[in-house]
């Protein structure tokens, strides 16, 4: 493969001005992460504390084998809701390593509102869990909840990928032969008692730890019993009675140390204890890539200096280089492993989906993960390109996407726009992780675009009912509709509403990508097969 | 949760993480880059590139080694028996039966020292023997059965004290 | 050199000293038995003898304090002579007796040799009598009615000693008078208990003083040489730690009057075979404190020296050759320092410790002799005294000797009893020592020396290094991780 050869000025003021705003970005998205992961009210650390409860990422630490990494997915989610009161919808999940097995992590925060649910912490173990079935991935809960949050209970509750569904996919993740190991760190009250119920094997701390369909006050009410916490479900009644609870542990490092056992039972990815071999890091710096990304979203970059900077060595093997400029594909290697990469380079014309939807049947064959590279404000539109057939086109590289065997992972780079989200493999085509970078956009069109058509359906509103408004008139409407639309369209939205996985500093993406290409591959998929090309 | 050794008396976490030549030392104790080198019948440990003679015999839980002109035994601890408790509640330091039975045979007494499967209590239940065998080393505590008695499930058997 | 009038030695001890002999025999041509007893399984002695003999009794002690089992050994396996080593039998009068009359010869002194200086009283007053130094004191016998006001008389601090006693046994230091009935008492009741004789002796003693011993050897022509003295002052509850010779505090001239004394006391007792006659030093001043009939621990540190073999010498007069050197033939060159390496806790107030010598490494070097009296795989049992071996280094200068001790000490390895190993290199590194400023109540007053330090924190990260890499299921834990996330590291995002 050859290295791709940069053509950046790395001294030019847009370069430089670049840096510096998407170096603040990063630094407010860290800044952002670090609150929502450590600040918490003293009262609540003090509760915790006597409880005698770990707080949640020290458990995960503890569960963690050292020295390796850690994954953390979708850390802003719920920052936009619930008044910001929910940091990360109270529950932390990622892709870790514990005694030496990838798994991944669903761990309820339980100084997050006592850990109850809310429908996107809902949303959030759902999505966790999906991502176990995708990619067969074990799981550690690490359970502490108390339950739904009842005031929001419609939103949670009954439609089909509310709160069921986390059972359903417990349920299913054991029929796939995918192991879980839950932890009973807390109450698991109701619903959420099913969740050490359904994992194989699960471990309840003595004293802390609980599992029961209803708690004291709701059996009071109910039948008039008056019972314990302990007697109605605590360890020894599950361990050694009704036989609920697997593992009886002490405290809590006594529980992460069995559950660290189990997992080490579980069996091992062929070629996990494969020879060392260095990995070649990209032949330019990946800090360039802050350089790289323009403050404004219309402004074109070439993707092959974003590729240059995430690849080993900056070497990438690019198919039909002269064919369908607009789309740039090839296949390089992330941490040792092969993938093939989409990238766009600007609108998507009849011969780059074309070939889009070639080359994809390319990686199916050859058995080589699909990593899309989004900044795509739609298809070309016009005359010419819908009597060239541009819609049908753009089917035929839906119908690839949708149809791909292999694992398909998306980085939406700079802009996700409409259609060009659907061809690129947006959330929608099971796309087994979706990052995006904290200056990305994500809406059916632009802000400008689509705030001066909503704007002037409302004028012309008015004017029906005898209104016509000034310049400034019709800026006042304007502008709050193109604020709302921004701040619908940003990363931190699609995060908050758990759109994606995550927001990634563009640095991390290298990573980031290798970890969850790693995760992906333990579920290859099967032979090629797509539904009917539209010729 | 990590495996730790006593080292004169002070619980020193300690792991392991793999590296190109060898591992990466990592806990309490400091991170160094180690290996432990076979040479001519000779053990080394090369730590930070630095090499050095030893000599280690291993020992059930306790690893005896002479290093830098110095004797030391060190007692390994496990990971999951680091952080139970020596008395938790719900008796976990004695001996329950686990059906009903009779006592064929009490093979320790009082404030006798055991270590980890030495026999206690030798019960008969359905036709079977099981010979109930201390779980850590410590002192016999108290024995709450005599040969020929009958005991009902869960009843307590034999209570350990943990190793001092 | 004739021929010996015996084929085959038994040797009638144990550990270290059994060997050391063994070996000294082979090397003459001897065939050798050793008497060994059940707890002693795997020691080196047996693999090294030509024959056990194993013996029983109560107690491993009691076996070999058993006389007529011993004798009845060295019968049944044809030995000619037996060699009693150091306590058991050695200093048995009884014994040796019995061993000449079963036709067996007895390496060591005569019974009556033995008789003499076995009694300490009698003994004292025998070299007293004879004009030789001894140090003022006051015994019960003379006038158990007066015994008190004479010991008082003598002013103090005392030194209370039961006369049956020896290795520093029941001995006790009375500082203030008042006390002196009271502790007089209690010393009594120990001379019953330990030696079965509550006799006692009161000496004046010497403050801050020093153990000076002198090798001395006789024949059976009258001849009678010495070797030098030993200087075994670091003592630990008047049980000999380290000793070395020569004596870093005597001047020439009282290192003289000192050996010859110790010659002419044995050869006025008429003493044959090996003997070591021991004084109480302080200030150029010198006592006699009592003559040991036997071979003794320490000889190698004197063999070091005058580059003899004091068990060969014992053979050969034991068979009745003359010694065959004068004093002018004694050479004396550098210095030699003995460690006894013990299984004990110095830590814990020296108490025993068992186990089972899981590796055993001798340390080498330029004038290192290591006595062994473990092997691997044996055993460590409190069955018997707790002695494992011992360290003998020589040099050709006082600081060279303890140059080499400590390097010797560092490359010892015995894993799997704890020793005395940390301890004794600690006591050799401490100033007075290096200073030769030591006194019999010098380590005694030195508590800190026993505790054993905390390992420094570049220690304890080799100790950390070592254990973790040593342990199959840490590394199995690291080798557990994919090579990817191995390689990526801690990393969050």
């Amino acid at each position: 493969m050859r290295r791709i050869l940069s053509q950046l000025d790395t001294r030019s003021p847009d370069f430089l001005a670049n840096m510096a705003h998407n170096r603040g970005l990063v630094a407010d998205l860290r800044a952002a992460q670090q609150r929502v992961r450590r600040e918490r009210p003293q009262r609540d650390l003090d509760r915790l504390a006597r409880q005698n409860k770990m707080f949640v990422r020290d458990r995960i630490e503890a569960l963690l084998d050292p020295g390796t990494p850690f994954l953390e997915l979708s850390t802003l989610a719920a920052n936009q809701a619930y008044d910001g009161d929910v940091p990360g919808a109270g529950i932390v999940s990622g892709i870790g390593i514990v005694s030496g097995r990838e798994v991944i992590i669903h761990a309820d925060d339980a100084s997050v509102k006592g850990g109850a649910w809310y429908p996107l912490s809902i949303k959030k173990i759902v999505r966790t869990l999906d991502i176990a079935i995708e990619n067969r991935l074990p799981v550690v809960h690490l359970c502490d909840s108390a339950g739904g949050f009842l005031p929001l209970q419609a939103e949670l509750f009954a439609d089909r990928y509310l709160a069921g569904r986390i059972f359903r996919n417990q349920a299913t993740l054991s029929k796939m032969g995918v192991p879980q190991v839950a932890i009973v760190l807390g109450h698991c009250t109701a619903g959420g008692a099913y969740v050490p119920a359904l994992s194989e094997y699960n471990v309840i701390v003595r004293g802390t730890g609980a599992i029961f369909l209803g708690g004291p006050p709701l059996v009071k009410a109910a039948t008039g019993e008056e019972v314990t916490v302990d007697e109605l479900g605590g360890a020894d009644v599950h361990t050694r009675i009704s036989g609920t609870a697997d593992y009886p542990a002490d405290n809590e490092r006594h529980a992460i140390a069995i559950a660290r056992e189990i997992v080490g039972t579980f069996p091992q990815k062929l070629g996990a204890r494969l020879a060392w071999s260095d990995p070649e890091p990209p032949a330019y710096d990946p800090a360039e890539l802050y350089g790289i990304i323009p403050k404004d979203i219309k402004v074109q970059f070439d993707m092959r200096e974003i590729i240059a900077r995430l690849v080993d060595g900056s070497r990438f093997h690019e198919y039909q280089p002269a064919y369908g400029t607009t789309l740039v594909c090839g296949f390089a290697e992330i941490w040792g492993m092969t993938v093939g990469i989409l990238a766009n380079n600007g609108v998507l014309f009849n011969d780059s989906t074309l070939k889009g939807a070639h080359f994809l049947q390319l990686c199916d064959k050859r058995r080589v993960p699909a990593l899309f590279l989004q900044n795509i404000t739609g298809y070309m539109v016009g005359r010419e390109y819908e009597h060239r057939g541009i819609t049908k086109d753009g089917a035929k590289m839906i119908m690839a996407v949708a149809g791909l065997e292999v694992p398909k992972l998306t980085v939406v780079v700079n802009g996700s726009f409409g259609a060009g989200n659907y061809g690129m493999s947006g959330r929608a085509f099971d796309t087994r992780f979706l990052f995006i970078w904290p200056q990305s956009q994500i809406s059916v069109m632009g802000a400008e675009q689509a705030s001066n058509v909503l704007a002037d359906i409302k004028v012309r509103q008015l004017a029906r009912h005898g209104q016509n408004l000034d310049t400034a008139g019709i800026a006042a409407i304007r502008e709050p509709i193109l604020e709302e639309y921004r701040r619908q369209s940003s990363a931190y939205y699609s995060t908050s509403e758990i759109w994606d996985d995550g927001i990634l500093d563009p640095f991390d993406t290298r990573n980031a990508l290798a970890i969850a290409l790693s995760a992906a591959l333990n579920a290859p998929g099967g032979d090629p097969r797509y539904g009917v090309f539209r010729m | 949760m990590r495996h730790a050794f006593d080292i004169a008396g002070t619980e020193t976490e300690v792991w392991l993480e793999r590296a190109r030549d060898g591992y990466r030392l990592g806990g309490d104790a400091g991170r160094a880059l180690v290996a432990l080198l076979h040479r001519g019948g000779n053990t080394l440990l090369s730590l930070d590139g630095g090499e050095e003679p030893v000599h280690l015999v291993l020992d059930g839980e306790l690893i005896h080694l002479h290093v830098a002109g110095g004797h030391y035994t060190l007692r390994h601890l496990d990971p999951a028996r680091r952080f139970a408790d020596a008395e938790a509640g719900g008796g976990a330091d004695a001996a329950r039966a686990p059906m009903p039975g009779t006592v064929v045979r009490v093979d320790v007494a009082v404030g006798d020292h055991v270590a980890t499967g030495d026999p206690l209590v030798v019960i008969e239940s359905m036709k079977l023997e099981t010979t109930i065998r201390a779980w850590h080393d410590g002192t016999v505590s108290a024995v709450h059965v005599t040969a020929g008695q009958s005991f009902e499930r869960d009843a307590v058997l034999v209570t350990l004290a943990a190793e001092a | 050199m004739s021929a010996l009038p015996f084929d085959t030695l038994l040797v009638a001890n144990r550990g270290e000293i059994a060997l050391r002999i063994i070996r000294t025999a082979r090397r003459m041509g001897l065939r050798t038995v050793v008497a060994a007893h059940g707890a002693d399984r795997g020691a080196p002695a047996l693999d090294a003898a030509d024959a056990v003999a194993w013996i029983e009794g109560a107690t491993g002690v009691a076996a070999y304090l058993d006389s007529a089992q011993i004798i009845a050994a060295a019968r049944r396996h044809g030995a000619g002579a037996i060699h009693p080593g150091y306590g058991f039998l050695s200093e048995n009068a009884t014994f040796a007796r019995a061993v000449a009359a079963a036709g067996l010869v007895f390496v060591g002194p005569t019974p009556e040799a033995i008789d003499l200086m076995g009694d300490k009283i009698r003994a004292r007053s025998f070299v007293a009598d004879r004009g030789f130094p001894v140090a003022p004191s006051a015994t019960e016998d003379e006038d158990p009615g007066t015994f008190l006001d004479r010991a008082r008389a003598l002013g103090g601090p005392l030194l209370v000693k039961p006369s049956a006693g020896g290795g520093g046994k029941g001995m006790r230091i009375v500082r203030d008078m008042a006390l002196l009935e009271q502790e007089v008492a209690q010393a009594r009741s120990e001379g019953q208990r330990y030696f079965g004789d509550g006799r006692l002796y009161v000496e004046r003693f010497v403050e801050q003083p020093r153990h000076i011993e002198v090798q001395v050897m006789g024949d059976a022509h009258g001849t009678v040489v010495h070797l030098g003295e030993r200087e075994c002052s670091v003592q630990r509850r008047f049980q000999k730690i380290v000793e070395e010779t020569p004596s870093p505090v005597l001047t020439f001239e009282e290192r003289q009057r000192i050996c010859e004394t110790a010659a002419g006391i044995a050869r006025a007792a008429g003493y044959r075979n090996a003997g070591t006659v021991e004084f109480i030093y302080g200030r150029g001043d010198f006592y006699f404190l009592e003559m040991n009939t036997r071979l003794q621990v320490e000889h190698p540190v004197t063999e070091m020296v005058t580059g003899t073999d004091l068990v060969e010498m014992q053979i050969r007069v034991a068979a009745g050759e003359s010694l065959g050197v004068s004093q002018a033939d004694i050479r004396h060159e550098g210095h030699a320092i003995e460690l006894r390496v013990y299984a004990e806790s110095a830590a814990r107030g020296f108490t025993p410790t068992t186990g089972r010598v899981l590796a055993l490494r001798q340390p080498g070097g330029e004038g290192v002799r290591f006595d062994q009296g473990v092997a691997e795989g044996q055993r460590i049992t409190t069955a018997f005294d707790p002695m494992l071996a011992k360290l003998v280094v020589h040099g050709p200068d006082r600081a060279t000797a303890i140059a080499r001790a400590r390097r010797a000490l560092a490359n010892t390895v015995l894993l799997g009893c704890e020793t005395n190993i940390a301890f004794l290199d600690r006591l050799l590194a401490h100033p007075a020592f290096a200073a030769g400023e030591v006194h019999t109540g010098w380590l005694d007053a030195e508590p800190a020396l026993a505790a054993e330090p905390v390992p420094s924190a570049a220690i304890r990260l080799k100790l950390a290094a070592i254990a973790a890499l040593a342990t199959r299921a840490i590394r199995d834990d690291a080798d557990a991780v994919p090579a990817l996330h191995a390689a990526i590291g801690a990393w969050r995002n």
